[in-house]
């Protein structure tokens, strides 16, 4: 292909492009609007030779890559459109109620403490604080998310912050969104009717199979699996003896991938669906808090993705198949990919939540830009530390030097290796991550295994898009259709 | 003991765990070069020199702080060269689209510092109808002469 000896013609505006296969270019633009070319359509396109009468000049010129057919103001309102994160102020609030936890997961992000461990609890007092400062925030919409630890072992604080903010949420005309982050272990049909009452949505961990599931997540004196089963039958019996939207209010729960998990992708999306699971989130280890000490259970990205894509795989023979499932991860890049709806999940935004999108507050007040930050602190590194609730107001605590600087570190917009890349408006960075691996906010992206799993994830889903029969397209368009709870301007 | 890269030279002392690395300016701009050497100062111990007549080159010496050989010189330099790279894309990105990332970090930051709704803030930014823009209520369009006479003083 040749590049024209001239600056482009007029007739092109800025695109993107990445070569898929032979012969096979994706195309993308500044409104996240993508086409396959082939090599001679792509130098038809540089060359100012897609006009009327040019067979792909219709669906170009409508997708805004050439002009003639979509008027700037539109393109203007689909920029706002997709762009409507940096509008909305910092809504998801991430409270660590407790480090204490009964399970010894192999991979625990959240740098747990053992069960008799003292002063790890939050204090209700800290707890108060922590909701005022949420309530402070201009986003119309707070999500509150209980983390530990097990966050339950500390039920009296989730209790005294749910009553509140219930009433806070009145007070202040906010929508209010409550989520429970548990391994489910301590719930007792008490507590689910208590949770379901007050319309928390409840998210889990399900590594797989039983045998799998307890290797990864071994818990003394019992085995985690039955016991995770037996916390979603509760769970889910309480939302359903109260008439709530099945769809809605359901337990979903996260897969964590180890070494363990990478030759066994079917089994482990079969027991989802034999549970009745209707979202499947797989996320590989991750460089923070004790992921990164556990040694034997990672792997590159090349086995991840190779991993991933069997489980997308297995996941679509299930939904082509009438099975209603999702991958939530495929879920959220299409969404950017096939919507001008911004999912404004964290780490897949420009710039990312830390601080302005998402806020997570320790046990004892500290207060950091996300929960990736507050996980590299428990190593002994608090550089993302933006405060504490006691001291600092949420103006504070948003306008801080550090949120600025990770803001600055995540406009995919402007960064190396991100700018340029055709994924640029499908994708996100996560500073905190580069910083654990690469020593530095901005990331050198073709030594970053974050950036590969991202570049390896989208690759498949536009190889299938490109390929896609109708069935797959209506399955990946009901899987854009948005999830309240389950990761809307959350973090799971 | 040396090779040429075109106009650009690295040397390797191992015996003194030392390399030599000679930057062309005209490629590399000062601030990548010093980026790049400050991001290695927990490795190495960091010289910067100007050379070459017209004093358009920069030699880098880069000291191991611990002993090291050839092969270890070699992965400094090459380690050295590709972050040299990545401060030089990073200047340059920045002159190219530091400016759409300012107005996208200023409309991020004044939203989560503003003491407005939410609901306000996207009425005023986003919900407002297409083409109110073009409607120019603040006079931004008018033409300075047009709106301040031809000697600039108002009209």
């Amino acid at each position: 292909m040749k590049l024209p000896a001239r600056s482009l013609p007029a007739t092109a505006p800025y695109f993107r492009f990445r070569k898929l296969e032979d012969d096979v270019f994706l195309v993308t633009n500044d409104i996240g609007r993508y086409a396959f070319l082939a090599e001679d359509e792509l130098q038809d396109l540089l060359d100012g030779e897609i006009v009327h009468g040019h067979e792909r000049f219709a669906e170009l010129a409508e997708k805004g890559f050439v002009q003639g057919g979509m008027s700037a103001d539109e393109q203007v309102r689909i920029i706002a459109r997709r762009n409507s994160h940096l509008f909305t102020g910092t809504n998801l609030h991430i409270m660590i109620v407790t480090l204490r936890c009964d399970h010894r997961c192999v991979y625990c992000h959240a740098s747990r403490a053992p069960m008799g461990t003292r002063g790890v609890d939050m204090k209700p007092e800290t707890a108060d604080k922590v909701l005022e400062r949420a309530f402070e925030t201009p986003a119309r919409q707070v999500t509150i998310e209980f983390q530990g630890g097990e966050p339950l072992v500390n039920l009296r604080v989730i209790k005294r912050v749910v009553e509140n903010a219930w009433k806070l949420a009145e007070e202040k005309d906010k929508e209010l969104v409550l989520t429970l982050v548990s391994n489910l272990s301590m719930l007792d049909r008490e507590t689910a009717d208590y949770l379901a009452d007050n319309g928390v949505f409840v998210c889990t961990s399900l590594d797989g199979p039983k045998e799998l599931h307890d290797m990864n997540r071994p818990l003394p004196g019992g085995s985690s699996h039955d016991s995770v089963l037996a916390g979603m039958e509760v769970m889910n019996d309480a939302y359903r003896k109260r008439d709530l939207d099945p769809r809605m209010y359901k337990v979903n729960a996260l897969l964590t991938v180890t070494r363990a998990s990478l030759d066994r992708p079917e089994e482990i999306v079969d027991e989802y669906v034999r549970l009745g699971l209707n979202t499947l989130h797989a996320r590989p280890l991750n460089p923070f808090g004790m992921a990164s000490r556990a040694a034997g259970i990672s792997y590159d990205a090349d086995e991840y993705l190779a991993f991933y894509k069997r489980v997308l795989a297995r996941v679509m023979e299930h939904a082509l198949n009438g099975v209603d499932i999702q991958e939530r991860t495929a879920a959220l890049h299409l969404t950017k990919i096939l919507t001008d709806r911004e999912p404004n999940y964290m780490e897949l935004r420009s710039p990312c939540g830390a601080g302005l999108g998402q806020l997570a507050y320790d046990f004892d007040g500290s207060v950091y830009t996300c929960d990736e930050g507050r996980m590299l602190a428990r190593t002994g590194d608090d550089l993302f530390k933006v405060g504490h609730v006691q001291d600092d107001e949420y103006r504070d605590l948003a306008g801080s030097p550090v949120v600025k600087a990770l803001a600055a570190a995540s406009c995919v917009e402007a960064l190396p290796g991100c700018a340029d890349c055709a994924y640029a408006l499908f994708c996100g960075v996560c500073p905190v991550y580069n910083y654990a691996q690469q020593g530095e906010l901005v990331a050198r992206q073709p030594e970053n295994q974050r950036c590969k799993i991202q570049m390896g994830v989208l690759d498949e889903l536009f190889s299938r898009l490109q390929n896609a029969d109708q069935d797959t397209l209506s399955i990946f368009e009901r899987w854009t259709r948005p999830l309240p709870g389950q990761g809307e301007g959350g973090s799971t | 003991m040396s090779k040429s890269k075109g106009a650009s030279r690295t040397r390797f002392f191992p015996s003194r765990s030392m390399v030599l690395l000679e930057i062309d300016t005209d490629i590399y701009p000062d601030d990548a070069v010093m980026g790049a050497a400050y991001v290695f100062i927990d490795r190495c111990y960091v010289r910067l020199e100007k050379a070459g007549q017209d004093r358009k080159k920069i030699v880098v010496r880069l000291k191991a702080k611990n002993e090291t050989g050839r092969h270890g010189l070699e992965e400094l330099a090459g380690g050295f060269e590709n972050e040299l790279l990545h401060q030089a894309w990073r200047i340059r990105l920045e002159q190219s689209r530091g400016r759409l990332r300012e107005y996208i970090l200023a409309r991020a930051l004044l939203t989560a510092q503003d003491d407005d709704s939410e609901e306000e803030t996207r009425g005023e930014h986003i919900g407002q109808e297409p083409g109110d823009y073009l409607e120019d209520p603040l006079g931004i369009a008018v033409p300075w002469e047009e709106k301040f006479g031809k000697d600039g003083k108002g009209g």
